[in-house]
Protein backbone atom coordinates (compact mmCIF):
# COMPACT_ATOMS: atom_id res chain seq x y z
CA UNK A 1 0.00 0.00 0.00
CA UNK A 2 2.72 3.00 0.49
CA UNK A 3 4.53 1.74 -2.29
CA UNK A 4 1.42 2.10 -4.31
CA UNK A 5 0.53 5.63 -3.01
CA UNK A 6 4.57 6.49 -3.32
CA UNK A 7 4.34 5.60 -7.14
CA UNK A 8 1.01 7.34 -7.26
CA UNK A 9 2.42 10.22 -5.73
CA UNK A 10 5.35 10.58 -7.81
CA UNK A 11 3.18 9.95 -10.90
CA UNK A 12 0.96 12.88 -10.42
CA UNK A 13 3.97 15.02 -9.67
CA UNK A 14 5.74 14.23 -12.78
CA UNK A 15 2.99 13.87 -15.29
CA UNK A 16 1.98 17.21 -14.09
CA UNK A 17 4.54 18.94 -15.91
CA UNK A 18 4.61 17.77 -19.47
CA UNK A 19 0.47 18.29 -19.10
CA UNK A 20 1.27 22.13 -18.46
CA UNK A 21 3.96 22.77 -20.87
CA UNK A 22 6.45 23.29 -18.15
CA UNK A 23 9.94 22.34 -18.04
CA UNK A 24 10.57 20.20 -14.70
CA UNK A 25 12.34 21.81 -11.53
CA UNK A 26 13.87 20.07 -9.33
CA UNK A 27 16.27 21.56 -6.39
CA UNK A 28 18.10 19.09 -3.54
CA UNK A 29 18.19 19.93 0.15
CA UNK A 30 20.77 18.66 2.91
CA UNK A 31 19.04 20.08 6.18
CA UNK A 32 20.60 19.94 9.75
CA UNK A 33 18.41 20.02 12.87
CA UNK A 34 18.90 20.38 16.30
CA UNK A 35 15.48 19.58 18.88
CA UNK A 36 13.84 18.89 21.74
CA UNK A 37 11.43 15.93 22.13
CA UNK A 38 9.39 15.74 24.86
CA UNK A 39 7.59 12.32 25.81
CA UNK A 40 5.74 10.56 28.23
CA UNK A 41 5.36 7.38 29.60
CA UNK A 42 1.91 6.38 31.33
CA UNK A 43 3.59 5.25 34.61
CA UNK A 44 6.23 7.90 34.82
CA UNK A 45 7.12 11.43 34.81
CA UNK A 46 6.84 13.84 31.01
CA UNK A 47 10.59 14.31 30.48
CA UNK A 48 12.66 16.19 27.71
CA UNK A 49 15.09 14.30 25.32
CA UNK A 50 17.89 16.37 22.79
CA UNK A 51 18.58 14.87 19.44
CA UNK A 52 20.00 16.17 16.75
CA UNK A 53 18.81 15.38 12.66
CA UNK A 54 20.48 15.38 9.42
CA UNK A 55 18.35 14.43 5.74
CA UNK A 56 18.72 15.07 2.23
CA UNK A 57 15.83 15.25 0.09
CA UNK A 58 14.77 16.18 -3.63
CA UNK A 59 12.12 19.11 -4.13
CA UNK A 60 9.94 19.57 -6.93
CA UNK A 61 8.57 22.59 -7.68
CA UNK A 62 4.65 22.46 -8.79
CA UNK A 63 3.37 25.71 -8.81
CA UNK A 64 4.76 29.03 -8.39
CA UNK A 65 4.71 28.68 -4.33
CA UNK A 66 4.41 24.94 -3.89
CA UNK A 67 6.77 22.27 -4.14
CA UNK A 68 6.59 18.71 -3.04
CA UNK A 69 9.91 17.04 -1.75
CA UNK A 70 10.71 13.57 -0.61
CA UNK A 71 13.51 12.92 1.89
CA UNK A 72 15.35 10.55 3.94
CA UNK A 73 17.65 10.79 6.90
CA UNK A 74 19.47 9.88 10.21
CA UNK A 75 17.69 11.20 13.26
CA UNK A 76 19.34 10.44 16.93
CA UNK A 77 17.55 10.84 20.16
CA UNK A 78 19.14 10.82 23.59
CA UNK A 79 18.46 9.26 26.74
CA UNK A 80 16.63 11.50 28.71
CA UNK A 81 18.63 13.45 32.05
CA UNK A 82 16.85 10.59 35.16
CA UNK A 83 13.41 11.34 36.31
CA UNK A 84 12.46 9.68 39.63
CA UNK A 85 14.80 6.74 39.26
CA UNK A 86 14.05 6.44 35.44
CA UNK A 87 15.62 7.74 32.02
CA UNK A 88 14.10 7.20 28.78
CA UNK A 89 15.62 5.53 26.61
CA UNK A 90 17.77 7.14 23.49
CA UNK A 91 17.33 5.70 19.74
CA UNK A 92 18.52 5.99 16.55
CA UNK A 93 16.36 6.55 13.54
CA UNK A 94 16.52 5.55 10.04
CA UNK A 95 13.54 8.53 8.88
CA UNK A 96 12.02 8.90 5.52
CA UNK A 97 9.19 11.09 4.74
CA UNK A 98 6.92 12.99 1.73
CA UNK A 99 6.34 16.80 2.10
CA UNK A 100 4.00 18.94 0.56
CA UNK A 101 5.56 22.55 0.55
CA UNK A 102 3.80 25.92 0.29
CA UNK A 103 5.54 29.70 0.60
CA UNK A 104 5.18 33.24 0.12
CA UNK A 105 7.03 36.00 -0.44
CA UNK A 106 7.58 37.93 2.92
CA UNK A 107 7.74 41.40 1.55
CA UNK A 108 8.71 42.77 -1.77
CA UNK A 109 12.42 42.57 -1.76
CA UNK A 110 14.57 45.58 -2.32
CA UNK A 111 18.12 44.59 -2.19
CA UNK A 112 19.72 41.54 -3.48
CA UNK A 113 17.85 39.26 -0.71
CA UNK A 114 14.52 37.68 -1.37
CA UNK A 115 12.89 36.20 2.15
CA UNK A 116 10.04 33.94 1.79
CA UNK A 117 7.94 32.50 4.49
CA UNK A 118 6.62 29.33 4.51
CA UNK A 119 5.02 25.63 6.09
CA UNK A 120 6.51 22.21 5.12
CA UNK A 121 3.64 19.12 6.02
CA UNK A 122 4.14 15.36 5.84
CA UNK A 123 4.29 12.22 6.70
CA UNK A 124 7.61 10.41 8.39
CA UNK A 125 8.43 6.51 8.83
CA UNK A 126 10.94 6.24 11.36
CA UNK A 127 12.81 3.20 11.84
CA UNK A 128 14.47 2.58 14.81
CA UNK A 129 16.99 1.07 17.55
CA UNK A 130 16.81 1.60 21.17
CA UNK A 131 20.55 3.05 22.46
CA UNK A 132 22.70 0.09 23.64
CA UNK A 133 20.35 -2.95 22.33
CA UNK A 134 19.54 -4.62 19.74
CA UNK A 135 15.56 -3.86 20.18
CA UNK A 136 14.13 -2.18 16.72
CA UNK A 137 10.61 -0.52 16.43
CA UNK A 138 9.21 1.67 13.95
CA UNK A 139 7.17 4.74 14.23
CA UNK A 140 5.25 7.39 12.07
CA UNK A 141 5.47 11.18 12.43
CA UNK A 142 3.19 13.69 11.48
CA UNK A 143 5.67 16.76 10.27
CA UNK A 144 5.13 20.38 10.20
CA UNK A 145 7.91 22.75 9.51
CA UNK A 146 7.32 26.43 9.58
CA UNK A 147 10.31 27.82 7.36
CA UNK A 148 12.02 31.44 6.14
CA UNK A 149 14.09 31.22 3.19
CA UNK A 150 16.42 33.04 1.82
CA UNK A 151 17.48 33.61 -1.96
CA UNK A 152 18.94 36.07 -4.36
CA UNK A 153 16.72 38.53 -5.75
CA UNK A 154 18.96 37.09 -9.40
CA UNK A 155 16.78 33.50 -10.23
CA UNK A 156 20.35 31.96 -11.93
CA UNK A 157 21.95 31.92 -8.63
CA UNK A 158 21.38 28.27 -8.08
CA UNK A 159 21.55 28.46 -3.87
CA UNK A 160 19.04 28.80 -1.17
CA UNK A 161 19.00 29.03 2.78
CA UNK A 162 16.08 27.83 4.45
CA UNK A 163 15.63 28.39 8.26
CA UNK A 164 13.37 25.63 9.21
CA UNK A 165 11.57 25.17 13.08
CA UNK A 166 10.84 21.33 12.67
CA UNK A 167 7.39 20.32 14.62
CA UNK A 168 6.82 16.38 15.20
CA UNK A 169 4.30 14.43 16.53
CA UNK A 170 5.54 11.09 16.76
CA UNK A 171 3.05 8.40 16.77
CA UNK A 172 4.92 6.10 19.43
CA UNK A 173 2.02 3.21 20.56
CA UNK A 174 4.49 2.76 23.62
CA UNK A 175 3.89 6.57 24.78
CA UNK A 176 0.89 8.53 25.86
CA UNK A 177 2.78 11.21 23.92
CA UNK A 178 5.72 11.87 21.99
CA UNK A 179 6.33 15.31 20.27
CA UNK A 180 9.66 17.46 19.32
CA UNK A 181 10.24 20.87 18.37
CA UNK A 182 13.60 22.56 17.06
CA UNK A 183 15.58 24.40 14.73
CA UNK A 184 17.20 23.71 11.47
CA UNK A 185 19.17 24.90 8.65
CA UNK A 186 18.44 24.05 5.04
CA UNK A 187 21.08 24.40 2.08
CA UNK A 188 18.77 23.98 -1.42
CA UNK A 189 20.44 24.09 -4.56
CA UNK A 190 19.35 23.54 -7.75
CA UNK A 191 21.35 20.74 -9.88
CA UNK A 192 21.14 21.92 -13.08
CA UNK A 193 22.11 25.58 -12.56
CA UNK A 194 18.96 26.58 -14.71
CA UNK A 195 17.59 29.13 -12.13
CA UNK A 196 14.27 28.46 -10.39
CA UNK A 197 11.30 28.19 -12.74
CA UNK A 198 8.58 29.48 -10.80
CA UNK A 199 9.88 32.39 -8.73
CA UNK B 1 9.70 41.96 16.63
CA UNK B 2 13.02 40.07 17.47
CA UNK B 3 13.14 41.12 21.22
CA UNK B 4 9.43 39.65 21.67
CA UNK B 5 10.46 36.48 19.58
CA UNK B 6 13.40 36.33 21.52
CA UNK B 7 12.02 35.86 25.31
CA UNK B 8 9.23 34.22 23.92
CA UNK B 9 12.20 31.36 22.80
CA UNK B 10 13.72 31.68 26.27
CA UNK B 11 10.47 31.05 27.97
CA UNK B 12 9.52 28.06 26.01
CA UNK B 13 13.24 26.59 26.35
CA UNK B 14 12.97 27.35 30.33
CA UNK B 15 9.49 25.52 29.84
CA UNK B 16 10.71 21.94 28.82
CA UNK B 17 13.63 22.38 30.96
CA UNK B 18 11.96 22.61 34.03
CA UNK B 19 10.15 19.67 33.31
CA UNK B 20 12.88 17.55 33.12
CA UNK B 21 14.95 16.69 36.81
CA UNK B 22 18.20 18.02 35.40
CA UNK B 23 20.09 16.61 38.58
CA UNK B 24 20.47 13.58 40.40
CA UNK B 25 19.05 14.23 43.18
CA UNK B 26 19.83 10.97 45.05
CA UNK B 27 18.82 7.82 43.79
CA UNK B 28 15.85 6.86 45.22
CA UNK B 29 15.88 3.80 48.00
CA UNK B 30 15.70 0.51 46.91
CA UNK B 31 14.47 -3.59 48.10
CA UNK B 32 16.35 -6.47 46.57
CA UNK B 33 15.43 -10.13 46.50
CA UNK B 34 17.80 -12.05 45.99
CA UNK B 35 17.66 -16.07 45.05
CA UNK B 36 20.37 -18.42 44.47
CA UNK B 37 20.14 -22.53 44.60
CA UNK B 38 22.97 -24.75 43.70
CA UNK B 39 21.78 -27.59 45.94
CA UNK B 40 18.54 -28.97 44.74
CA UNK B 41 18.90 -32.17 46.31
CA UNK B 42 20.42 -32.13 49.76
CA UNK B 43 21.70 -35.73 49.63
CA UNK B 44 23.98 -34.92 47.25
CA UNK B 45 26.74 -32.27 46.79
CA UNK B 46 27.13 -29.05 44.54
CA UNK B 47 27.81 -30.40 40.73
CA UNK B 48 26.16 -33.69 41.04
CA UNK B 49 23.51 -34.21 38.45
CA UNK B 50 20.97 -31.13 38.82
CA UNK B 51 23.01 -29.53 41.44
CA UNK B 52 24.50 -26.59 40.65
CA UNK B 53 28.03 -25.16 42.00
CA UNK B 54 27.61 -21.43 41.93
CA UNK B 55 24.24 -20.17 42.14
CA UNK B 56 24.46 -19.61 46.21
CA UNK B 57 27.59 -17.43 45.10
CA UNK B 58 26.21 -15.85 42.77
CA UNK B 59 23.11 -14.68 45.09
CA UNK B 60 25.87 -13.64 47.77
CA UNK B 61 27.98 -11.55 45.44
CA UNK B 62 24.84 -9.95 43.93
CA UNK B 63 22.86 -9.42 47.24
CA UNK B 64 26.54 -7.35 48.30
CA UNK B 65 26.72 -5.59 45.76
CA UNK B 66 22.87 -4.17 46.10
CA UNK B 67 23.68 -3.78 50.02
CA UNK B 68 26.69 -1.83 48.93
CA UNK B 69 24.76 0.24 46.49
CA UNK B 70 22.12 1.22 49.56
CA UNK B 71 19.60 -1.22 48.66
CA UNK B 72 17.75 -3.22 51.67
CA UNK B 73 18.49 -7.12 50.57
CA UNK B 74 16.79 -10.38 51.38
CA UNK B 75 19.37 -13.09 50.34
CA UNK B 76 17.91 -16.56 49.89
CA UNK B 77 20.04 -19.29 49.37
CA UNK B 78 19.84 -23.33 48.56
CA UNK B 79 17.55 -24.38 50.96
CA UNK B 80 16.29 -20.81 51.98
CA UNK B 81 15.68 -20.29 48.50
CA UNK B 82 11.64 -22.06 48.18
CA UNK B 83 8.74 -20.54 46.58
CA UNK B 84 7.11 -20.55 49.46
CA UNK B 85 9.81 -18.15 51.06
CA UNK B 86 9.82 -15.68 47.91
CA UNK B 87 5.57 -15.58 48.40
CA UNK B 88 6.32 -14.53 52.21
CA UNK B 89 9.07 -12.13 51.13
CA UNK B 90 6.56 -10.46 48.53
CA UNK B 91 4.16 -10.02 50.95
CA UNK B 92 6.54 -8.58 53.09
CA UNK B 93 7.71 -6.03 50.50
CA UNK B 94 3.75 -5.37 49.55
CA UNK B 95 3.31 -4.05 53.01
CA UNK B 96 6.72 -2.22 53.29
CA UNK B 97 7.16 -0.80 50.31
CA UNK B 98 6.06 2.25 49.11
CA UNK B 99 5.36 3.31 45.40
CA UNK B 100 8.36 5.33 44.08
CA UNK B 101 10.81 2.42 45.35
CA UNK B 102 12.60 0.17 43.42
CA UNK B 103 12.45 -3.62 43.82
CA UNK B 104 15.02 -5.83 42.59
CA UNK B 105 14.58 -9.51 41.75
CA UNK B 106 17.76 -11.78 41.24
CA UNK B 107 17.22 -15.50 40.47
CA UNK B 108 20.34 -17.91 39.63
CA UNK B 109 19.95 -21.35 39.22
CA UNK B 110 17.83 -23.49 36.72
CA UNK B 111 15.36 -22.86 33.76
CA UNK B 112 13.59 -24.40 31.31
CA UNK B 113 11.29 -24.71 28.59
CA UNK B 114 8.04 -26.77 29.23
CA UNK B 115 8.89 -28.62 25.76
CA UNK B 116 12.34 -29.83 28.20
CA UNK B 117 10.10 -30.24 30.97
CA UNK B 118 7.79 -32.76 29.17
CA UNK B 119 11.02 -33.79 27.23
CA UNK B 120 9.43 -33.25 23.54
CA UNK B 121 10.03 -31.09 20.76
CA UNK B 122 9.40 -27.27 20.96
CA UNK B 123 6.00 -26.54 20.87
CA UNK B 124 6.54 -23.18 18.83
CA UNK B 125 6.01 -23.63 15.20
CA UNK B 126 6.36 -21.80 12.02
CA UNK B 127 2.48 -20.44 12.44
CA UNK B 128 3.05 -18.70 15.23
CA UNK B 129 3.33 -14.82 15.64
CA UNK B 130 6.40 -13.83 15.70
CA UNK B 131 5.95 -11.67 18.69
CA UNK B 132 4.44 -14.98 20.65
CA UNK B 133 5.43 -17.18 22.79
CA UNK B 134 3.43 -20.43 23.47
CA UNK B 135 6.39 -22.39 25.53
CA UNK B 136 6.13 -21.72 28.82
CA UNK B 137 9.20 -21.13 30.22
CA UNK B 138 10.07 -21.73 34.34
CA UNK B 139 12.81 -20.74 37.16
CA UNK B 140 13.46 -23.73 39.55
CA UNK B 141 13.39 -23.12 43.18
CA UNK B 142 14.85 -25.31 45.89
CA UNK B 143 12.69 -28.44 46.69
CA UNK B 144 11.19 -28.33 43.06
CA UNK B 145 14.18 -30.82 41.46
CA UNK B 146 15.98 -33.99 42.92
CA UNK B 147 19.43 -34.88 41.40
CA UNK B 148 18.27 -36.55 38.34
CA UNK B 149 14.73 -35.10 37.89
CA UNK B 150 11.75 -33.32 38.74
CA UNK B 151 10.70 -33.09 42.17
CA UNK B 152 7.39 -30.80 42.18
CA UNK B 153 6.58 -28.33 39.34
CA UNK B 154 4.11 -26.46 41.73
CA UNK B 155 7.65 -25.74 43.59
CA UNK B 156 8.81 -23.85 40.50
CA UNK B 157 7.97 -20.84 38.74
CA UNK B 158 6.32 -20.24 35.45
CA UNK B 159 6.50 -17.18 33.05
CA UNK B 160 3.21 -15.43 33.55
CA UNK B 161 3.20 -16.73 37.47
CA UNK B 162 6.06 -14.46 38.26
CA UNK B 163 4.49 -11.65 36.41
CA UNK B 164 1.31 -12.11 38.98
CA UNK B 165 3.39 -12.67 42.01
CA UNK B 166 5.70 -8.97 41.32
CA UNK B 167 2.10 -7.60 40.79
CA UNK B 168 1.48 -7.27 43.78
CA UNK B 169 4.47 -4.79 44.73
CA UNK B 170 3.78 -1.72 44.83
CA UNK B 171 5.67 0.64 42.14
CA UNK B 172 6.52 0.61 38.85
CA UNK B 173 10.13 0.28 38.78
CA UNK B 174 10.50 -3.26 39.35
CA UNK B 175 13.60 -4.91 37.71
CA UNK B 176 13.99 -8.30 37.40
CA UNK B 177 17.29 -10.17 36.64
CA UNK B 178 17.71 -14.30 35.47
CA UNK B 179 20.58 -16.20 35.53
CA UNK B 180 18.95 -19.23 34.18
CA UNK B 181 18.75 -21.39 30.97
CA UNK B 182 15.78 -20.06 29.10
CA UNK B 183 15.64 -17.13 30.83
CA UNK B 184 14.94 -14.94 27.97
CA UNK B 185 11.16 -16.49 27.58
CA UNK B 186 10.13 -14.35 30.77
CA UNK B 187 10.51 -11.27 28.86
CA UNK B 188 7.22 -10.37 27.72
CA UNK B 189 6.28 -9.31 24.20
CA UNK B 190 6.57 -5.81 23.72
CA UNK B 191 6.67 -3.15 20.72
CA UNK B 192 9.69 -3.97 20.26
CA UNK B 193 11.26 -6.75 18.07
CA UNK B 194 14.65 -7.94 19.92
CA UNK B 195 16.89 -8.78 17.17
CA UNK B 196 19.12 -10.79 19.11
CA UNK B 197 18.10 -14.39 18.43
CA UNK B 198 16.28 -17.00 20.68
CA UNK B 199 19.05 -19.39 19.97
CA UNK B 200 22.26 -17.48 19.36
CA UNK B 201 24.42 -20.33 18.51
CA UNK B 202 22.05 -21.43 15.66
CA UNK B 203 21.03 -17.71 14.83
CA UNK B 204 18.57 -17.68 12.09
CA UNK B 205 20.03 -15.27 9.71
CA UNK B 206 16.63 -15.11 7.78
CA UNK B 207 14.77 -13.70 10.47
CA UNK B 208 17.85 -11.36 10.89
CA UNK B 209 17.29 -9.66 7.79
CA UNK B 210 13.05 -9.08 8.61
CA UNK B 211 13.92 -7.30 11.26
CA UNK B 212 12.36 -4.18 9.40
CA UNK B 213 9.82 -5.67 8.32
CA UNK B 214 8.16 -7.07 11.76
CA UNK B 215 8.26 -3.52 13.35
CA UNK B 216 6.01 -2.15 10.36
CA UNK B 217 4.05 -5.44 11.24
CA UNK B 218 4.54 -5.02 15.03
CA UNK B 219 3.21 -1.39 14.55
CA UNK B 220 -0.06 -2.07 12.77
CA UNK B 221 -1.15 -5.16 14.20
CA UNK B 222 -0.51 -5.07 17.92
CA UNK B 223 -0.87 -8.30 20.00
CA UNK B 224 -1.86 -8.49 23.42
CA UNK B 225 1.16 -7.16 25.31
CA UNK B 226 -0.55 -7.93 28.36
CA UNK B 227 -1.10 -11.78 27.59
CA UNK B 228 1.85 -13.50 28.65
CA UNK B 229 5.38 -13.61 30.41
CA UNK B 230 6.78 -10.76 32.05
CA UNK B 231 4.97 -7.55 29.82
CA UNK B 232 7.72 -4.23 30.32
CA UNK B 233 4.65 -2.40 31.49
CA UNK B 234 5.43 -4.05 34.98
CA UNK B 235 8.56 -4.95 35.21
CA UNK B 236 12.13 -4.61 32.93
CA UNK B 237 13.53 -7.88 32.59
CA UNK B 238 17.43 -8.92 31.92
CA UNK B 239 17.63 -12.31 31.60
CA UNK B 240 21.06 -14.52 30.96
CA UNK B 241 20.06 -16.51 27.94
CA UNK B 242 17.17 -16.68 25.18
CA UNK B 243 14.12 -18.66 25.18
CA UNK B 244 15.92 -21.82 23.70
CA UNK B 245 19.57 -21.30 25.10
CA UNK B 246 21.21 -22.64 28.12
CA UNK B 247 23.09 -19.70 30.16
CA UNK B 248 26.59 -21.16 32.08
CA UNK B 249 28.52 -21.24 34.50
CA UNK B 250 32.43 -21.47 34.95
CA UNK B 251 34.76 -22.52 37.61
CA UNK B 252 37.61 -20.52 36.73
CA UNK B 253 35.60 -17.57 37.38
CA UNK B 254 33.76 -19.10 40.15
CA UNK B 255 30.64 -17.88 38.95
CA UNK B 256 27.39 -18.01 36.31
CA UNK B 257 28.92 -16.25 33.41
CA UNK B 258 26.38 -13.78 32.99
CA UNK B 259 26.47 -12.68 36.75
CA UNK B 260 29.89 -12.84 36.71
CA UNK B 261 29.69 -9.74 34.01
CA UNK B 262 27.16 -8.19 35.76
CA UNK B 263 28.96 -7.80 38.91
CA UNK B 264 31.04 -5.62 36.86
CA UNK B 265 28.96 -3.93 35.78
CA UNK B 266 29.45 -1.19 38.73
CA UNK B 267 33.39 -0.59 37.38
CA UNK B 268 32.79 -1.00 34.11
CA UNK B 269 29.35 -0.25 32.56
CA UNK B 270 28.65 3.87 33.13
CA UNK B 271 29.34 4.39 29.20
CA UNK B 272 27.84 8.33 29.40
CA UNK B 273 29.67 8.79 32.25
CA UNK B 274 27.17 9.72 34.36
CA UNK B 275 27.82 8.15 37.49
CA UNK B 276 24.84 6.02 37.21
CA UNK B 277 24.44 2.58 35.98
CA UNK B 278 21.23 1.96 34.38
CA UNK B 279 19.67 -1.35 33.32
CA UNK B 280 20.66 -0.57 30.15
CA UNK B 281 23.94 0.27 30.40
CA UNK B 282 24.32 -2.85 32.36
CA UNK B 283 22.74 -5.07 29.92
CA UNK B 284 24.78 -3.48 27.09
CA UNK B 285 28.28 -3.69 29.21
CA UNK B 286 27.25 -7.84 29.85
CA UNK B 287 26.30 -8.86 26.26
CA UNK B 288 29.71 -7.11 25.01
CA UNK B 289 31.54 -9.14 27.28
CA UNK B 290 29.71 -12.55 27.24
CA UNK B 291 30.41 -11.96 23.67
CA UNK B 292 34.07 -10.74 22.92
CA UNK B 293 35.44 -13.12 26.50
CA UNK B 294 33.03 -16.15 26.28
CA UNK B 295 31.59 -16.59 22.88
CA UNK B 296 34.88 -16.09 21.21
CA UNK B 297 36.26 -18.84 23.22
CA UNK B 298 34.02 -21.59 23.23
CA UNK B 299 32.21 -24.00 20.89
CA UNK B 300 29.28 -23.31 19.40
CA UNK B 301 26.79 -25.61 22.02
CA UNK B 302 27.95 -22.71 24.73
CA UNK B 303 27.07 -19.71 22.98
CA UNK B 304 24.60 -17.34 24.42
CA UNK B 305 23.21 -14.11 24.05
CA UNK B 306 22.02 -11.87 26.85
CA UNK B 307 17.93 -10.67 26.51
CA UNK B 308 16.63 -7.13 27.92
CA UNK B 309 13.00 -5.84 27.96
CA UNK B 310 11.68 -2.89 25.11
CA UNK B 311 10.04 -0.08 26.02
CA UNK B 312 10.70 3.24 26.21
CA UNK B 313 12.06 3.46 29.71
CA UNK B 314 15.16 2.41 31.39
CA UNK B 315 15.58 1.95 34.76
CA UNK B 316 18.50 3.05 36.81
CA UNK B 317 19.90 0.27 38.69
CA UNK B 318 22.51 1.83 41.07
CA UNK B 319 24.99 4.41 41.05
CA UNK B 320 28.58 3.54 39.37
CA UNK B 321 31.89 2.92 41.98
Amino acid sequence: MPKQFISFFFFFVISYFPLCGKNLSIAQFTTAAMNFNIVKDSRFPTAVQTGERISWGAQLNIFENFAASISGGLNRVHASFPVEGIIYRGHGNITGGLYLDGKIQFLPHTGSVVVWWGIRVGGEGNFSQYSLTRLYFFYPALALDPFIEFSHADKNVPWRIRLTFPLRYNFRRDMVFSFSAGIGLSLISNPFARGWEYD
Amino acid sequence: MIKRVSELTIVFLLLILSSCNLGVSGIPEGFALIYGVSIYDTNYPEGVGNNLTYPDDDAKAVAELFEKKGYEVMLRTDEDATKEQLLKDVYTLKTSMQMGERFVFYFSGHGAQDSDIHNSNSTLTPTEPFWGDSDNEWIFLHGSLRVNGIESLEKAIYDDELAVIIADIPGYKKIILIDACNSGGFIGSTFNIDAVPHNFSEADLESQNTTFKKTLTLFLKLPDIEDSDVPSSQAAVMAAAGEREFSWEYGNIGHGVFTFYFLESGKYADINGDEIITLNESYHYVAESIEKKWNRLVGSDYRFCPHVSGGPVDFILFSAN
